[in-house]
């Protein structure tokens, strides 16, 4: 569904079809809002993105990313996912140690930023270039990934490397993406009425609240009665 | 344009509002409830099935229609049942399933890839028609499919009383869950709906 006719049902729910008391501008906020409270709720979407890090092992999470879902090193092999203190328990220091990517942890110094254990820096052969005349630059024929200026896609850096790893992880997506868009018309409107104002309901954020809870339950609903899903049985 | 598959449901929703001549909900206010109570009948109940014939690609992964709500069944083009599998089940055993690759269509990973895409395991031979799936499915807009017209009245009251803000809404609702509960009694009782409860309940 589109903007406009997010907004159109949202003003119907408010009862404020002029925009007398939210503008779109704040409407679409409390339903940018809404869209990433669902993808967190529900994790539903999916995405992958390479690994690949400076020589301190340290990499940046995508924008849109949520939650770890699995992950794989350059050989093919589980990448887990580990806290620092069970990666005490394995290696002596393991800032130090070099090898081919185990383990995936956050880095505690920059929220947003993964590091990877041990260091696969030096297997991942980076080169960083930076291209004079960027137009019609052409990508890549192996790993890599380009560092788009925002907005209009114009590679201002380019870093190829070689495979060390790929993640899989929950996303966040925009609201045109969603398909339950009832879902964040709800608590776009819970939203709205919670805000501190003459407007504010409690009642009425409460009961569109629960539909949106029911929502998200639905959809763990939907997923879990996938037949034969989460049977344990070795078929193979 | 009102749809006029809904004329029915809209005059019984009308009466019950008592808004007979439609001076408080036009009738495109009304098509947009009724499509919503429809959507949500279909993702409670079941009740709309579709299929869609499927083919292999080089990642292993296709798209489902936009329809979809939930797999039932995929049937090999041989004729044999291939069943749905979960990937933390295939990761233990594959480390890196997306690369696996064979002739013959083991299973169905149907939770790895996101809302939308199913994944084939092994990956096999690119474009080969593989299967058919049969899905749970939406319903069309604006085209009456629900046999229940009752549950869709009330959900369609429920709409109303929530955009109104009367807490009469929940009970409303109420009544529409137990119209739906008697849809999923009858599949039961007819056998295609599973009698077995899954996951912790108590």
């Amino acid at each position: 569904m589109q903007k406009d006719e997010y907004i159109k049902i949202i003003r119907g729910f408010l009862h404020d079809p002029q925009g007398k008391v939210f503008d779109n501008d704040e409407l679409e906020t409390m339903l940018k809002t809404a869209a990433d409270t669902y993808c967190k709720d529900t994790a539903l979407y999916r995405g992958v993105f390479s690994l690949y890090v400076d020589s301190e092992a340290v990499g940046k999470l995508p924008d849109d990313y949520i939650e770890f879902v699995a992950g794989w090193n350059g050989d093919g092999f589980h990448l887990e996912c580990a806290d620092v203190d069970y990666l005490r328990t394995q290696y002596g220091h393991y800032l130090a140690v070099e090898g081919h990517a185990r383990f995936i942890y956050e880095d505690l110094d920059n929220i947003g930023q993964y590091r990877i254990c041990p260091n696969p820096y030096k297997f991942e052969n980076l080169v960083l270039y930076i291209p004079e005349n960027p137009y019609g630059v052409m990508l890549f024929e192996s790993y890599g990934t380009a560092k788009a200026r925002k907005g209009y896609g114009i590679p201002v850096s380019i870093a190829k490397f070689d495979n060390i790893g790929d993640v899989a992880y929950v996303k966040t997506v925009s609201y045109e993406a969603v398909q339950d868009y009832m879902a964040l018309i709800y608590h776009a409107v819970y939203q709205a009425y919670t805000i501190d104002s003459d407007f504010q309901d409690a009642d009425k954020a409460r009961l569109f609240f629960i539909q949106y809870r029911g929502r998200v339950a639905r959809v763990g609903n939907v997923i879990r009665s996938v037949p034969h899903v989460r049977r344990e049985a070795n078929f193979f | 344009m009102a749809s006029p598959s809904f004329s029915p449901i809209r005059e019984l929703v009308r009466k019950s509002i008592r808004d007979v001549f439609g001076l408080v909900w036009d009738d495109d206010a009304l098509d947009r409830t009724i499509n919503e109570a429809q959507r949500e009948y279909a993702i409670l109940s079941g009740s709309l099935v579709g299929s869609v014939a499927v083919h292999s690609s080089e990642s292993g992964v296709f798209s489902l229609p936009d329809d979809f709500i939930l797999p039932v069944k995929f049937i090999g083009k041989d004729g044999w049942e291939v069943p749905f599998y979960s990937w933390r089940n295939i990761h233990a055993k594959y480390p890196d399933f997306r690369k696996v690759t064979g002739t013959n269509l083991q299973c169905i990973i149907t939770d790895f890839d996101g809302y939308g895409k199913m994944r084939l395991f092994p990956v096999l031979p690119q474009s080969e028609n593989v299967g058919t799936l049969y899905y749970q499915r939406m319903p069309q807009k604006d085209k009456l499919e629900t046999k229940n017209k009752r549950a869709i009245e009330l959900h369609s009251l429920f709409q109303a009383f929530l955009i109104d803000g009367n807490p009469s809404a929940s009970t409303y609702y109420t009544r529409f869950l137990q119209a739906v509960n008697e849809e999923n009694a009858v599949q039961r009782g007819m056998k295609t709906k599973s009698r077995l409860r899954r996951g912790r309940f108590f």
